[in-house]
């Protein structure tokens, strides 16, 4: 799965979760608390990304993200650990 | 029922406490926007206790208010569910048995696990039901609760207290269960607990993370063993647990977008306005009530429909979900009895909580204070006298001579209740 896919996923459920976004564009680069989530939405958004690519983040590590980008990478390495083990 | 017993909850009562502490001015003392606690959680007051009541009081004060004019001696059974228990052997049970005057041929113990507690205890109890070997007897189930100090902490607004009881019969008229559809998860987490007398600790994080996962699980779960796969269709409320009312709308949202695929993204907000917010109408006044809270919504959920004009049918459907921190969590269906709209009316709750004495956000601070003074102390009397006498009025207008149950102290731990 590429890194491209994992994004695409991330901003569909940020989308759906804040309505306000619809038609916006995403610049990753920015935080989702820039983009008005509230700490509930962003539970939401990491919750419904991770089951849709079937991967579980350790919490600790969530804590840790400052921008879309940088949730988008934990996701993404942890989807291709998973397909490295499934091989 | 495959095996043909009707078991349910033939009758529920809900003690709110004596006081409320209104939730704007909880956000005005504490320099934080109204709009957080009224339009972010979702709750405008909390229920609070004076320093004599504790959760064996509510407890016992939840069974009088259910047992009125029944018969008590039909009870053989009797489940406290808590996660704020007052000692770590003797349960809270023991002493609703007494004070509630049900005879001593009865079992009883306290179940234990988070918000779900007084879940597990009731299933455990409607299962005794179902059984047939309970020769006909009833089983009650309470669940009380309050929370620790935590002033000026931003989880302030999400606190609370009170108890439910309810009657576990082969008469459902209020509700009834069909147990061999409920779907359970359960998932080892640490998201919030009470790892000592005074402290009750909480990550935010991961208790929603955890809650949203369960909520998935559990109803994946109560779709694969139901059968059932129209969501939708199948019911005509839902009720979530509520640890603050804005949460229930999340838990609405992950379980509809996966078994209501037909349901437009801008068609979940009404959809969930329409089917469940009204049912918190309790909830947004009491604050969280943990064990309580589901039972809250499906008397708010009852209620609210009756409001409305539109009162829930006999054998229509509501599914509920509930869960405890730890985790454990349950999604299960229950079916409306015959006389709900009436069992809900008598119950008068609207009433009693507008019968709280609303105490300032300075009175409330003094009673939690005086409150956390009492814990690990051995021996003392419980102050119903207050500072500069600011209690004294509230005992003899809401208590004495009222055959509450309350706290008078106690003596070399020895905890002493009694009928005021």
């Amino acid at each position: 799965m590429t890194r491209e896919h994992v994004l695409e996923v991330v901003t569909r459920h940020l989308v759906d979760t804040i309505e306000e976004l619809e038609g916006v564009e995403i610049d990753p680069v920015k935080s989702m608390k820039d983009l008005g989530a509230n700490s509930l939405d962003i539970v939401e958004v990491v919750s419904c990304s991770m089951r849709e690519l079937k991967v579980k983040v350790p919490r600790s590590e969530l804590n840790q993200l400052n921008n879309i980008n940088e949730l988008v990478e934990l996701l993404h390495k942890s989807v291709q650990e998973k397909e490295a083990a499934a091989d | 029922m495959t095996n043909g017993n009707r078991v349910g909850i033939e009758k529920i009562f809900a003690y709110p406490c004596s006081m409320t502490l209104d939730m704007v001015a909880l956000a005005e003392a504490r320099g934080v926007e109204a709009s957080h606690p009224i339009e972010d959680l979702w709750v405008e007051a909390r229920s609070l206790n004076p320093v004599w009541e504790d959760p064996v009081t509510m407890a016992v004060n939840a069974a009088r208010g259910l047992l009125e004019g029944e018969d008590p001696e039909q009870i053989e059974l009797v489940v406290v569910g808590t996660e704020s228990s007052v000692d770590f052997g003797k349960p809270i049970s023991s002493w609703v048995q007494r004070l509630a005057g049900i005879g001593h041929n009865c079992r009883n113990y306290e179940t234990k696990h988070a918000c779900y507690g007084g879940t597990g205890g009731l299933m455990s109890a409607a299962h005794w039901v179902a059984s047939g070997f309970n020769r006909g007897k009833k089983a009650l189930v309470v669940c009380t609760d309050q929370s620790r100090m935590h002033l000026e902490k931003p989880w302030e607004f999400v606190l609370g207290a009170g108890a439910t009881a309810m009657l576990i019969s082969d008469k459902p008229d209020l509700l009834e269960f069909e147990l061999d559809k409920n779907g359970y998860w359960t998932n080892e987490i640490s998201d919030t607990y009470r790892p000592s007398s005074r402290d009750e600790v909480g990550h935010a994080d991961t208790s929603l993370f955890g809650y949203l996962e369960a909520v998935e699980g559990a109803s994946e779960h109560f779709m694969e063993v139901s059968g059932e796969q129209d969501y939708d269709a199948n019911f005509a409320r839902h009720v979530y647990h509520v640890p603050f009312g804005a949460m229930t709308y999340r838990a609405h949202r992950a379980v509809v977008r996966r078994f209501v695929p037909g349901l437009a993204k801008k068609q979940i907000q009404g959809h969930f306005e329409r089917k469940s917010k009204g049912g918190l109408k309790y909830n947004r006044r009491l604050g969280g009530t943990y064990t309580s809270a589901t039972f809250l919504a499906l008397m708010g959920t009852i209620s609210a429909a009756a409001e409305s004009g539109d009162p829930l049918q006999a054998g229509q459907r509501i599914s509920v979900f509930s869960y405890g921190s730890g985790s454990c969590s349950e999604f299960y269906p229950v079916r409306v009895g015959p006389r709900a709209t009436e069992i809900i009316a008598n119950a008068g709750l609207d009433a009693r909580l507008d019968a709280r004495q609303t105490v300032t956000v300075p009175e409330y601070e003094a009673i939690e204070r005086t409150r956390a003074s009492y814990v690990e102390t051995p021996t003392y009397d419980t102050d119903k006298h207050g500072p500069d006498g600011a209690w004294a009025k509230h005992w003899s207008a809401a208590y004495e001579g009222k055959g509450l149950c309350v706290l008078d102290g106690l003596h070399e731990w020895e905890r002493r209740y009694r009928l005021s």
